[in-house]
């Protein structure tokens, strides 16, 4: 009789040892959906919008330049992007510091519209439209339209811009 | 009872506890999985029906010009389509007297807003036009959409579609 209580507590353990394994393996054992074609945005509603607004304000940022503030604003938005960025932004944006600050060129941009493309728990795509007017000594106002995918991934510090592509 | 057999009960007794907490967490989790993979398919569902319209909507030959207007019209519902449709003729007419070809393709959409039943994704095109004005020349075009789309039936479709800021 006791043989047989023995045997039966220990298949119970066992298969509730197992169940509790399943179970466990269903909730912490599986990784985070990476995104697909299918479904590109495997976050919440809320944290791919708000990863798309710091998209907007950033590329609007970086997009805003003038020649009186030409090197606080390169440093100011530098802080906005991941090292990498920061260094190709900057290699970019040096040579033609002397022809802005010559020419007087500001230019104000402003996002038009704004979307989610791609979204994960460390990555998010934004589609941006922007809408750029600029100005330079002794020229008319010049407008244009841009479409920019900024690419951020998340940091300690938050969402930092890794990559922007202007078309 | 044995000591071993009293040992075995109080294991028997936690596991089965865990496993049923285990359980209620499971079954709340696929709740939530499957609804999260609910609205993660209507990202790409929306992204996808706002593509096909906007590619038909940049792709249309004056020498098939009813079959263009058709394709944008499939994916379009309630006023937008109704006005689309009832101005066909115009459109028709308009592309054929100016041998109008207009290729294009999408480049990048992202969703602005997403509900169950309403979307809105924004679109980015370059694609080229040619016609009389342009000697029949490609000439490249960059185009900006607004859409939005409405769940209808089990489908996304178009309920408007508007150029934001224009071609440059």
């Amino acid at each position: 009789m006791s043989r047989r209580t023995t045997a039966g507590l220990g298949v119970a353990a066992l298969v509730l040892a197992a169940a509790a394994g399943a179970e466990s393996w269903y909730l912490w054992g599986t990784s985070a959906p990476s995104p697909t074609v299918q479904r590109p945005v495997v976050v919440g509603d809320v944290d791919a919008q708000a990863a798309v607004d710091t998209a907007a304000t950033d590329a609007a940022a970086i997009f805003s330049t003038s020649w009186r503030q030409y090197d606080a604003h390169l440093d100011q938005v530098t802080s906005l992007m991941t090292p990498d960025m920061a260094t190709r932004y900057r290699r970019s944006a040096v040579p033609v510091r002397d022809r802005v600050v010559a020419s007087r060129t500001s230019t104000a941009t402003r996002v038009a519209a704004s979307g989610v493309v791609q979204a994960s728990d460390d990555q998010v795509l934004a589609l941006l439209f922007l809408d750029q007017r600029t100005v330079a000594r002794g020229e008319p106002p010049a407008y244009a339209s841009r479409r920019a995918l900024v690419t951020l991934v998340r940091s300690d510090h938050g969402w930092l811009v890794d990559n922007v592509q202007t078309r | 009872m044995s000591t071993t057999n009293r040992w075995l009960t109080l294991l028997v007794v936690v596991l089965a506890v865990a496993a049923a907490y285990g359980a209620a967490l499971s079954w709340q989790t696929h709740g939530a999985r499957a609804d999260a993979a609910t609205r993660q398919d209507r990202y790409g569902q929306a992204m996808r029906a706002a593509g096909t319209e906007v590619t038909a909507f940049v792709n249309m030959r004056h020498d098939r010009a009813q079959e263009s207007v058709d394709a944008v019209a499939a994916g379009a519902t309630g006023d937008f389509r109704a006005h689309y449709v009832s101005s066909a003729d115009q459109v028709i007419r308009a592309m054929k007297r100016s041998r109008s070809t207009m290729t294009g393709h999408v480049v990048w959409s992202g969703v602005s807003d997403l509900s169950p039943t309403q979307a809105t994704v924004i679109v980015a095109t370059s694609g080229t036009v040619a016609n009389r004005r342009t000697g029949g020349r490609q000439e490249a075009r960059e185009f900006r959409f607004q859409v939005s789309l409405l769940r209808v039936g089990g489908r996304w479709l178009t309920s408007d579609l508007q150029f934001v800021g224009g071609a440059r």
